[in-house]
């Protein structure tokens, strides 16, 4: 057990109101070990990001977690002090997010943004931080490394902010880094990219990664097990390969079939989206 | 990316003035020679001359030298007051923008103060304190600080919501690093032009002040004290009255345009 960097059990999550919680993650459980990846897949509002949001401790009420534990290696965060859990984030766990247009702020420079989290945790100073920065950059292939950092995020690409939003993460070394839809608003060839840095870069630092996607192809490149999520409940767990050619819920057969096809025609595709929807939700009803 | 012309003229016409009052204010001791106290009931009320370009006012003090040593309380009254409601709207407006909590509570406080127009606020803080500089600094800082307060609470409701300040909690960072580092200076745009709007109404507000007679001591050279001094000539020395009043009617105006041209930098489809 204590080899697991990250140990999620029974984690729930709900909205408290007056006429009591309405859950909306129901019964977490993963364990994730240095250096490996642990996908959660499924679509808009199954509890993905909510999950995420509750491994970095940043749900803010009314949304809360309701029972579970979340243990980063090995203590517990779930009930942890604020200011634990601000010594804990960007240091030991690491978040990045979806859109690299706006997860960067517009009127910092990079050299900055990148070497705050070192300047905050390790209150080393500015000159250290920006060298391991400009290494960091380097790292993650951003030409000219020593001249970007006085660049600004709108002189550089979705591709590159979203390198940078990588190095970000990987400043203070952390056993975990949470990637929340990384790839989502990148074109393909510079998603394909991405996910091989992240890989290298996982392989070389034996970080842990918690990657969360909609896209069952980037998950099975990149993960080694694998989460399906619907509705709040995770329906199917297992390795990636296994999960995904034997898909054994049939949530999780449905996703797969979801997929767009493009040897169909697109008439026959949108066909066959609606008769597969309408058994979907009768399936889930009769579960 | 090119403004239009005739702005930009306009724009750096009215900073040359401000550029050479600054100057001239400073400098006041040594382009006139006359002291902006001392009377001379034998020069009182001589039209502008050579000897004397405003004229002189009822007790024969030169008007161009009260209006020099005047301009030196209304740029110091400018700055003092923007500089200080700016720290403390700036406060507030974090606070207020970042915190609901607080939020309700701060803003009601603000309204209050906004529903008051400025210069009966003014009036009646002067009222309670003794009548100096740092007083008339404070009774006019007070009704101003709500606008300041306000817009940047507007601009923190707008960025708090982005993903770089998600992206910086999860960095680590405490809470007054997120409002200062990261939030405010998403505001340094409206906030250059709302400075300067508010310097001008400063300005503005000293003189009604002075005018009113419960800014500084009569005898200190104000714009507003010289003009309240000169109303009572007014029918037969109009330039003591008039030759102050253009210059503060020049300054606002300049304070203003350079306000409008700020804007129109930061405005990006104010681009042509």
């Amino acid at each position: 057990m204590s080899d697991n960097v990250l140990e999620v059990r029974g984690l729930s999550i709900a909205v408290g109101g007056e006429e009591g919680d309405s859950a909306l993650v129901r019964d977490v459980n993963f364990s994730l070990a240095e250096g490996k990846t642990v996908g959660i897949v499924g679509e808009s509002g199954s509890g993905k990001t909510l999950t995420s949001l509750a491994l970095m401790g940043l749900l803010s009420p009314p949304l809360k977690v309701t029972a579970g534990s979340i243990r980063l290696a090995g203590e517990e965060l779930v009930g942890a002090p604020e200011q634990r859990l601000r010594a804990l984030r960007g240091n030991r766990m690491a978040m990045v997010f979806q859109e690299p247009m706006t997860s960067l702020n517009p009127v910092l420079s990079i050299g900055y943004q990148l070497s705050e989290a070192l300047m905050v945790h390790s209150g080393c100073s500015r000159k250290e931080a920006l060298a391991k920065a400009v290494q960091l950059l380097d790292r993650v292939r951003i030409p000219k490394a020593r001249e970007r950092l006085r660049s600004y995020p709108h002189e550089l690409s979705g591709g590159m902010r979203q390198r940078v939003m990588i190095a970000m993460a990987m400043m203070c070394d952390p056993k975990v880094i949470v990637a929340d839809e990384p790839t989502t608003a990148l074109d393909v060839t510079v998603q394909a990219e991405v996910l091989m840095l992240l890989k290298d870069l996982q392989r070389e630092y034996r970080t842990a990664v918690v990657f969360i996607s909609h896209d069952l192809g980037v998950i099975g490149d990149v993960c080694d097990e694998v989460m399906v999520m619907y509705r709040g409940d995770v329906v199917e767990t297992g390795a990636v390969a296994e999960v995904l050619q034997r898909p054994r819920h049939a949530y999780t057969a449905a996703l797969l079939a979801a997929r767009p096809a493009f040897h169909r025609g697109a008439h026959a595709l949108r066909l066959d989206k609606r008769t597969r929807l309408a058994d979907l939700n009768s399936m889930m009803e009769a579960t | 990316m090119k403004l239009l012309r005739t702005r930009n003229i306009l724009a750096l016409v009215c900073a040359t003035y401000l550029l050479l009052l600054v100057l001239s204010t400073l400098f006041a001791a040594q382009i006139t020679s006359f002291d902006p106290k001392a009377m001379a009931p034998l020069q009182r009320l001589q039209a502008p001359s050579m000897e004397h370009w405003f004229g002189t006012d009822s007790f024969g003090r030169d008007v161009f030298t009260r209006t020099l040593y005047g301009g030196q309380v209304s740029l110091v009254v400018g700055v003092a007051v923007t500089l200080l409601a700016l720290l403390v709207g700036t406060t507030i407006g974090l606070v207020s923008g970042y915190f609901s909590a607080l939020d309700k509570v701060l803003m009601r406080i603000m309204d209050g103060i906004m529903s008051m127009p400025g210069i009966v606020l003014a009036v009646a803080l002067m009222a309670l304190f003794n009548a100096d500089i740092k007083t008339v600094v404070i009774a006019i800082t007070i009704p101003e600080i709500p606008r300041v307060a306000r817009l940047v609470r507007s601009v923190v409701l707008t960025i708090r919501e982005q993903e770089f300040v998600q992206a910086a909690i999860v960095t680590g960072c405490t809470v007054p690093q997120i409002l200062y580092r990261h939030i405010l200076p998403n505001a340094a745009g409206p906030l250059a032009v709302q400075a300067t709007f508010v310097c001008a109404s400063a300005i503005l507000l000293e003189a009604y002040l002075s005018f009113l007679g419960v800014g500084l001591p009569q005898e200190t050279p104000t714009w507003g004290n010289i003009m309240s001094g000169g109303r009572l000539s007014v029918q037969i020395a109009f330039w003591a009255i008039l030759y102050p009043g253009i210059v503060l009617a020049l300054t606002i105006l300049s304070v203003n345009v350079l306000g409008d041209s700020i804007r129109d930098l930061f405005d990006p489809k104010g681009k042509k």
